[in-house]
């Protein structure tokens, strides 16, 4: 059992810091989700050659992307300074990844979306959505990276599970977003998106809970918990609406959508929120540890 | 007047522990020897005094003597006071310094003792007396940046603005960083932190201004009792095994090192301030089995790069499906 | 230091030619062929149990003083079991486990010449060697107010009475018994049960006497900001002292107010057949400063030492209520009227 009774600490005091983070960074994990799956979305629609489905999921990404950078620097500690990111490209740092990820399929989204609609330079901009679709998965998973790459147990442990949930969260918002944007009679694949995205998501977060065991809790209890319950509830109704009832209007895929829109955004809270708490608890931290101790010592327990 | 930063022969560095310095500098660690720290402060003073560091809110905690709580942006050397009650514990190894050889033992009654297990008095039949019952130990313990050989923080910090010195250590550059917080939730040791009014983070530099004209860290400079050494690695590490010796020898229970490679420093490949520790790590707040999490980062990757190819199949299944 | 930069190995070195530096006399020797003598942190199991070899102390690394006392007349020990300096009469000089603090060859039954001045009138049993007689005095018929012999009294305030004689305190002690100077009750006045505990005060490493300097500086402040009390868990239940709460500490001066620490640091004390408490103080705060708070001083009483007329800030009796104390009139109030809170039939209850 982690959280042992047993486990000492120093007055219960945390071991690790928490995150300095604010607000603006589960909002950018969602946005920049939603633009990362929305740019794939916009590039495989237009190969299946649905062209209004490809300019609402192209708009949302260049849209999404406008916002996510504004996100980012407001909340470093120094903002002015947020070009500071761009003076080394480090492998090993996750921002730094991302950052280079974000550099690069920023302008790729903003330029496909906007030359599409302009109707400028047709060849540029098959290379920017080219660009925007290839970077796309990065930007939807490259932040659960982010997260898992921090001594913060609910976050690290969960480093094999992290991705798929945010990259399905992103694919349930992305075709939520354009089953609401697009006409229902262009919408199929998004709704199929949704649905498909929704499913991985639950899916991804369940194995991800089950495989975290007792470290885990934090899912279970206060403000994460509540989030992790309002995400499954709103992203199992909305892909529910929106795979069965979509197509027969606009208000039931807005409905739907927008309950799914609110589902991943519940899931990227209720995995931030969880973090702090883990890390808050020296429990979690020392349990853990402890229990990987004993196992490499190979005592059972 | 110390000799702890003279550097003795063999200026060896461990692998990773400062690449890119030519020619190699010796590595420089702390050993902190908590068996003598007396709770004095006197290394969260100086230090705060000659990095000109912010005071911490007044806030007094009710935990011991400790009112700074925990290392943090403003608080570079910390001091934990763990007040134990122990029922065995030190008094035969008091009596066994304490007494002559061969000689009947030394009444130690009343030293670092406290009577309040069962009746005060029992076992006291003189008219004044210490009442007989568990004794107590005070543990105090200066914790101080780890200085990781594999360090997290510097690993994830996304501007360059964590770096390794010429010395090993790992110091933030104030005018580089930009407060993207990174660091903070990746150091495994709960060490550097943002500081809120200045937005960028800090810790421990190892006094790396003083290191580079020879002089100690503050800390260590003013620690009275020389339970903070500064010196190679490798002095340190020696220093901090015979001494871990002595005090096992002595008969001191819970005695354990803490920060080296092979043991609890594993996760980290050793790190740059050692300490000899009397009970358990989370005891003092330390992590008993620190990790940096990078080393996991291809693993990370590797998961992300599946979940993105799901995205990429979710789309394609989803678009394959015609219009409706 | 000598001339040519080497340190000298002990006072015997120093000369008054010149040729010799010294700040400080009893210093001379802590750095005794280049080393710091006062670093070394030999284990003490691993040598004598006079440890020699930790660290230094002055003069000489002598760690008692008038140590040829430990020894008889004639040179031995008084108790092989306590031998400590003694003198070998083949080698002709003093030996022990401790360096000798007596001139080295003086043999014990050497008489000092009649009206010899300075060290020549020190004799071989004559162990006080800086008194002008070599005596150590016990009967002390001049210079002090009170005496002539040492004895033991309780503190002015007391919880029990003296086991010793029938003298309480120090009958030379020096009082101001005056409205405002108010005594509590010592053991065996009518009253004395309304201030059963001891309370003493103390020092932090982290402020500077009253904290008149210290409570003005962040980097001080920080590390002691509250004005606090050390109680055992025993007083604290007896109380109902909570942790972290607060505390008010009354004696017949005023009350102050404290934050609680419950610590099994302060042990209770089995005194004449009775369980006493203890209440800790450190009294660095006041009014003014980064960080305030009420002073310990202000509990206690002036009661003088007839001869150097420090008053008792170490000893006293008090009360212990739980929570903050009131203001202005209100504190007055519960100052004056505490006695009355205990009832005649507890007053004869509580034995001293």
């Amino acid at each position: 059992m982690v959280p042992a009774a047993e486990l000492r600490s120093y007055y219960d005091r945390p071991v690790i810091k928490a995150p300095v983070w604010t607000w603006e960074i589960p909002w950018y994990f969602f946005v920049g989700g939603l633009a990362g799956a929305s740019a794939v979305l916009a590039a495989g629609a237009r190969i299946a050659g649905q062209g209004r489905l490809a300019r609402s999921a192209r708009l949302a990404a260049g849209a999404a992307t406008v916002v996510s950078p504004a996100l980012l620097v407001a909340d470093l500690g120094r903002p002015a300074r947020f070009h500071h990111m761009l003076r080394v490209f480090k492998p090993t740092s996750p921002m730094s990844m991302g950052t280079w990820v974000l550099t690069t399929f920023g302008p790729a989204a903003v330029g496909s979306a906007a030359l599409a609609e302009l109707r400028w330079l047709p060849g540029l901009q098959r290379v920017a959505e080219g660009v925007a679709a290839a970077l796309g998965p990065g930007m939807a998973t490259y932040t659960a990276v982010l997260f898992a790459d921090t001594a913060v147990p609910v976050w690290h442990e969960a480093r094999r599970d992290l991705p798929a949930v945010f990259a399905g969260s992103a694919a349930a918002s992305a075709g939520a977003l354009a089953a609401i944007t697009t006409p229902p009679r262009h919408a199929g694949p998004a709704r199929r998106l949704t649905l498909l995205g929704s499913a991985l998501e639950l899916g991804a977060a369940e194995v991800m809970r089950h495989r975290l065991g007792d470290l885990g809790e934090p899912y279970e209890q206060g403000d994460a918990g509540r989030f992790a319950r309002a995400s499954r509830l709103l992203t199992a109704a909305g892909g529910m609406l929106v795979a069965l009832a979509g197509r027969r209007g606009r208000l039931p895929a807005a409905v739907g959508g927008t309950l799914v829109l609110a589902g991943s955004v519940c899931q990227r809270w209720a995995v931030y929120r969880a973090g702090f708490a883990s890390a808050a608890d020296p429990r979690y931290v020392v349990g853990q540890q402890r229990a990987r101790l004993r196992a490499r010592a190979g005592a059972p327990g | 007047m110390t000799a702890a930063v003279d550097v003795p022969e063999g200026r060896r560095t461990l692998p990773l522990a400062a690449p890119g310095y030519e020619p190699p500098q010796p590595r420089m660690a702390f050993f902190t020897d908590t068996t003598v720290c007396i709770g004095c402060k006197a290394c969260e003073v100086a230090c705060k005094e000659w990095n000109d560091i912010p005071e911490t809110p007044f806030a007094w905690t009710g935990e011991s003597y400790d009112n700074t709580s925990a290392l943090g942006a403003n608080t570079w050397r910390h001091v934990a006071f763990i007040e134990q009650r122990l029922p065995q514990i030190t008094r035969e190894a008091q009596e066994g310094r304490f007494a002559a050889p061969g000689d009947e033992r030394v009444d130690l009654a009343g030293v670092g003792t406290s009577g309040l297990a069962g009746d005060p008095g029992a076992g006291s039949p003189g008219d004044v007396g210490s009442p007989a019952g568990g004794d107590i130990r005070w543990l105090m313990s200066s914790d101080v940046c780890k200085h990781c050989t594999t360090a997290a923080c510097l690993d994830v910090c996304p501007t360059g603005a964590l770096f390794k010195t010429e010395f090993a250590t790992v110091v933030v550059q104030p005018d580089v960083c930009n407060g993207c917080g990174y660091c903070v939730p990746a150091c495994p040791y709960g060490v550097i932190d943002r500081r809120p009014d200045d937005g960028r983070v800090w810790k421990c530099t190892l006094c790396y201004d003083r290191l580079k004209v020879g002089a100690e860290p503050a800390c260590a400079k003013a620690c009275p009792t020389d339970s903070i050494n500064v010196g190679t690695l490798e002095a340190m590490t020696t220093m901090a095994r015979e001494r871990l010796d002595e005090v096992v020898a002595a008969g001191v229970p819970g005695a354990q090192l803490y920060g080296e490679p092979g043991g609890n420093g594993h996760g980290v490949d050793g790190t740059g301030a050692l300490f000899l520790l009397l009970d358990d790590p989370e005891v003092y707040g330390l992590p008993p089995d620190p990790i940096a999490t990078t080393k996991h980062l291809p693993s990370m990757w590797r998961a992300a790069a599946v979940a993105g190819g799901l995205l990429l199949a979710a789309v394609a299944a989803a678009c394959t499906g015609g219009r409706r | 230091m000598r001339a040519d930069g080497r340190p000298v190995s002990g006072i015997a070195d120093l000369r008054d030619d010149g040729s010799t530096s010294c700040g400080c006399w009893i210093y001379a020797g802590c750095y005794a062929d280049g080393v710091n003598q006062t670093r070394r942190r030999k284990p003490g199991a691993e040598q004598t149990w006079v440890a020699p070899e930790w660290g230094w102390a002055w003069p000489a690394n002598r760690r008692l003083l008038y140590n040829r006392a430990s020894a008889d007349p004639q040179g031995s020990p008084w108790s092989q079991r306590k031998a400590y300096v003694w003198w070998d009469a083949e080698a002709g000089r003093w030996t022990g486990q401790d360096v000798p603090d007596f001139p080295a060859t003086l043999a014990p039954g050497t008489e000092a010449e009649p009206g010899a001045q300075g060290v020549d009138a020190i004799g071989g049993g004559d162990p006080f060697i800086m008194q002008a007689d070599g005596k150590g005095w016990l009967y002390a018929p001049t210079g002090l107010v009170d005496g002539p012999l040492p004895t033991h009294y309780e503190p002015h305030e007391s919880p029990v009475a003296t086991p010793l004689d029938g003298q309480q305190a120090n009958p030379a002690r020096v009082l101001y018994d005056r409205k405002e100077n108010a005594y509590n009750p010592t053991a065996g006045e009518a009253g004395a049960e309304a201030y059963p505990y001891v309370m003493t005060t103390y020092r932090l490493t982290e402020h500077h006497t009253a904290g008149g300097m210290s409570r003005t500086l962040g980097h001080l402040a920080e590390l002691q900001p509250e004005m606090f009390c050390e109680v055992g868990p025993e007083l604290a239940a007896e109380r109902g002292l909570e942790h972290g709460g607060w505390a008010t500490i009354v004696s017949s001066r005023t009350a102050i107010e404290a934050r609680v620490l419950v610590t099994d640091r302060v042990p209770v004390l089995r005194v004449g057949g009775r369980t006493l408490h203890q209440v800790g103080l450190p009294y660095h705060w006041g009014s003014k400063g980064l960080v305030t708070g009420d002073a310990a001083n202000d509990l206690f009483g002036l009661a003088l030492d007839p001869n150097v007329n420090i008053q008792e800030v170490k000893a006293a009796t008090c009360d212990v209520l739980a929570g903050r104390r009131p203001h202005g009139e209100a504190l007055r109030a519960l100052v004056e009227r505490h006695p009355s809170n205990y009832p005649a039939h507890r007053r004869g209850t509580v034995t001293t």
